[in-house]
């Protein structure tokens, strides 16, 4: 399965949300990086079908998504950023009704809402009505119901926000076991979320995309911009106002360990390391 | 990929989204008739003030029970979603309007002709063009209701403008509402037959569902 997407550009008012934006992505686990406001929800929202586009085109399979929406509904699972629906009711009739929304006939239905309640673990919570859930759990619903009706496109905005660190590690294998065949476009902020689920990346920054063949080529885009520094701690207020301060640590000796991102090497002692993915980004997004 | 069957959302998700607001209404009733039947006793004009009380009330209800199930819509945590979801406007909208409509409605004519069989001959009509009307009125007022809620976007417009009708209606005596005098069966126009306001409020409840039915549809308009 692969999804398409070329020259796409979206305007609001004088302000460009999506400018020419390409992108080619197949099975797997594809990851939208990018800070807030920069045009990754709005990305979204036009392949959910939810605006229109300015201009471009979208392919899934070979099939012009634009033309056929109505078709393509049905393909999709999303999470969107915002998700808190049908407070009154509960979780599984909560799925229910959005799985009779996405067209799944009766006992398939009852299956897959087991099935996926069980791989968000809220078997427990069913009962539970919808409104009474933290926020973690109901984004873990929120993946639960993107998940109904075995989409081969599972667009997630944001799907780790509000989620603790024991859930985002069950989220990362639920994600990864649902990748299989089918493709999983995942929008965040979160670089970690990025590093640790996706196959494939694409950064977004004002409106413009830029893929990535992989981590590597984002990590190499800040080579020989990033050093490490051990300076004393009374001079780090010094080394702050000249230099953007990656990291920092304190070292055995009480000394801080900096990573700082120039252009030239900043100090006699600073040594040139290799970048991690986040200064990669850091530099393409400061570009 | 396999055939999907869009199907109308269950009843018991209609029914509990109803929410409060939809049974708050049944509780008005039950106030309404423990005033007229117990704190009234003995009124001559009981029952007609009774009637007149349950239709106002009832004009308000439709409102209730039919917008409240859609509001997950136009509210922002929630529009995303519902609007992404393979949702077809004759089935989401139209049949499932009607089948809210159909319920509460039904309940309203039960609780009028109880009404109705307990009076002792100061009462209003209640033949078959009266039924028609009742229902008329309402079916007008919760299509009205819904086409100006989806077209503003806002709850308080879907209940504030056919309510404000409904009042012109009742105040004016159907003076500035030509053929759609909702009010018909408790305030009538002299020397007129209710069948016509009766036929109008159908005919143009129905064309009024077809439009809420169309702007369900309409994504990009309820996103904005």
């Amino acid at each position: 399965m692969r999804l398409k997407i070329e020259g796409l550009s979206k305007s609001y008012k004088k302000k460009k949300a999506l400018d020419s934006v390409n992108l080619f992505i197949s099975n797997g686990i594809y990851g939208l990086l990018g800070p807030n406001g920069a045009g990754k929800t709005t990305l979204m929202r036009i392949l959910a079908g939810l605006i229109a586009p300015d201009e471009g085109r979208i392919e899934f399979d070979g099939e012009d998504v634009l033309k056929n929406m109505d078709k393509f509904r049905y393909k999709i699972g999303y999470l969107p950023q915002e998700f808190g629906c049908y407070k009154s009711i509960t979780v599984e009739e909560c799925l229910d009704t959005i799985g009779v929304l996405k067209g799944i006939r009766a006992p398939e239905r009852k299956k897959q809402i087991e099935q996926v309640l069980a791989e968000v673990n809220l078997s427990n919570e069913a009962k539970k009505k919808v409104g009474a859930l933290s926020g973690g759990m109901r984004r873990r619903l929120g993946i639960a119901q993107a998940m109904l009706g075995n989409p081969a496109f599972i667009m997630v905005d944001e799907p780790t926000a509000g989620l603790d660190p024991e859930e985002r590690i069950r989220f990362r294998g639920f994600i990864r076991r649902v990748a299989a065949n089918r493709v999983v476009l995942l929008s965040t902020h979160i670089i970690e979320d990025i590093k640790n689920n996706c196959d494939g990346l694409a950064l977004i920054n004002n409106g413009k995309v830029k893929q990535f063949d992989g981590f590597e080529e984002l990590e190499n885009m800040a080579k020989g911009k990033v050093w490490k520094m051990v300076i004393n701690s009374n001079d780090f207020y010094k080394i702050e106002g000249k230099y953007k301060i990656l990291s920092t640590n304190t070292n055995a000796d009480n000394n801080l360990e900096i990573r700082v991102y120039s252009e030239e090497k900043p100090s006699e002692d600073a040594e040139a390391v290799q970048p991690t993915v986040e200064e990669g980004y850091l530099t393409w997004i400061n570009a | 990929m396999d055939k999907r069957v869009n199907k109308m959302v269950p009843l018991i998700f209609d029914l509990k989204t109803v929410s409060y607001v939809g049974y708050f209404i049944l509780l008005a009733f039950a106030a309404v008739m423990i005033f007229f039947l117990v704190l009234m006793g003995g009124a001559a004009t009981k029952y007609i003030l009774l009637q007149t009380t349950v239709f106002v009330v009832s004009v308000v209800g439709v409102l209730a029970w039919i917008l409240t199930p859609y509001m997950e819509i136009v509210q922002p945590e929630s529009k995303e979603l519902i609007l992404s979801l393979p949702i077809d406007g004759f089935k989401y909208g139209f049949l499932r309007m009607l089948r809210l409509f159909a319920i509460y409605t039904g309940f309203v004519l039960l609780l009028l002709y109880f009404i109705y069989s307990i009076s002792d001959g100061d009462r209003l009509e209640y033949g078959i063009v009266d039924i028609f009307l009742i229902a008329g009125a309402l079916f007008f007022v919760s299509g009205f209701g819904m086409t100006a809620f989806l077209v503003s976007r806002q709850l308080i417009i879907g209940y504030g403008i056919p309510i404000l009708w409904v009042a012109i209606s009742f105040f004016y005596r159907g003076g500035a509402s030509w053929l759609w005098h909702t009010c018909q069966w408790i305030n009538p126009k002299p020397f007129e037959s209710s069948l016509k306001y009766a036929v109008a409020h159908w005919l143009t409840g129905l064309v009024l569902y077809v439009v809420s039915a169309f702007l369900i549809e309409q994504r990009k308009y309820l996103m904005r």
